[in-house]
């Protein structure tokens, strides 16, 4: 086998090594959605496993933009009326973490508990 | 406070080009881009303090309308109003000098792996007869930690059109902040100009700006302030900047 033979084999074995543990966590990671309605978060509270990265989905199903804020989760991000976004948290310790619309903030608030 | 506020922001438009040009020091960006459909009015500015005539009092003010395009990739319009002191600190009129397009560009979801990581690309276009335009890029990444925020921006510039310097330039900007609350993160901001890459020019050349930020979120509001220290001998002896972003 030649040298540029050698380095594709050692290239790819390194690939897999890498990428195989990385999709197999993407593919147990826990996901949860978030529906928007009427400007609430539906649920209002969900847990999750802590010290775990979690991915969450959130549906607005209302025509109106919101944007999911969380200055404990460090996460700020619109989603567009009639959209979804992907919002990845985590791993956090267990504790009680608060979130809202801030586009409608009477009304969309939510808690995310991790136990 | 919508679409007629966004009309009126655009028609005011600035941009930054201190005189000389290298004395500009930009924002430090985050990959994070604000999602689709966002509108953002934006203004900001800067103000130079130096012992040396040429470049004490200088300023810039710029202002910018800005669109989500998609959930990352994020594109604004920048225009640009500056002035500057002559030789003998006779500063200029207000002078409407470079409209600049800019855009940023999320490469995956925030937290998805162990760094955020983005793209930027803008175009800036002089008006001033005897000025090039100017094509510049970024490698954005940010690593978030429970209280801790850190970014960094490697730069990559070239003049560009008529008037153009043949070398590329290149710099580094980076900031921390500390997470205190949503209205208050104290940090700092650190600013290297290496210049023209392939001239490897001396250390006395080269602009080291560093200093105290406060960033921070009120209401819809986003603001930072900044003041950094030139600690190089190119650059300004102290240097004010701030931003204002308006998100609806």
């Amino acid at each position: 086998m030649g040298i540029i033979g050698t380095r594709f084999w050692v290239s790819l074995g390194l690939g897999i090594l890498v990428w195989v543990p990385v999709l197999a966590l993407a593919a147990t990671m826990p996901e949860y959605t978030l529906t928007i309605k009427e400007h609430r978060f539906d649920p209002a509270q969900i847990i999750i496993p802590a010290n775990t990265k979690v991915k969450l989905v959130i549906d607005n199903q209302d025509a109106a933009a919101e944007e999911f804020e969380s200055f404990e989760l460090n996460r700020e991000k619109v989603v567009a009326g009639k959209h979804k976004i992907i919002v990845f948290v985590g791993p956090v310790k267990a504790g009680s973490y608060k979130y809202f619309g801030d586009f409608h903030k009477d009304t969309a608030q939510g808690t995310i508990v991790v136990k | 406070m919508k679409k007629a506020v966004v009309i009126v922001a655009a028609g005011l438009i600035g941009f930054l080009s201190l005189l000389p040009k290298a004395q500009a020091v930009d924002k430090v960006y985050s990959p994070i881009v604000e999602g689709k459909g966002v509108k953002e009015i934006e203004v900001r500015g800067s103000y130079a303090f130096d012992n040396r005539a040429r470049q004490n009092n200088a300023r810039t003010q710029k202002y910018a309308v800005g669109y989500g395009v998609t959930d990352h990739w994020f594109t604004e319009m920048y225009g640009e109003f500056a002035q500057a002191p002559d030789e003998n600190g006779v500063m200029s009129k207000p002078k409407f000098t470079n409209l600049i397009w800019e855009n940023r560009y999320q490469l995956f979801e925030q937290g998805q792996y162990w760094l955020d990581a983005g793209l930027y690309l803008e175009y800036e276009k002089s008006f001033e007869h005897d000025h090039a335009d100017n094509l510049e890029g970024k490698i954005l990444l940010e690593k978030s930690l429970p209280h801790f925020t850190h970014t960094a921006n490697l730069i990559v510039e070239k003049e560009v059109m008529a008037h153009a310097k043949k070398e590329t330039e290149a710099g580094v900007a980076w900031s921390s902040r500390y997470r205190l609350s949503r209205s208050i993160e104290p940090g700092f901001e650190y600013h290297v100009d290496f210049g023209e890459v392939r001239l490897h020019e001396p250390y006395n050349k080269q602009k080291y700006q560093v200093g105290p930020a406060l960033y921070g979120k009120v209401r819809k509001v986003h603001y930072e302030l900044v003041y950094l220290f030139g600690i190089s001998p190119a650059s300004p002896d102290g240097m004010l900047k701030w931003n204002l972003e308006l998100e609806f």
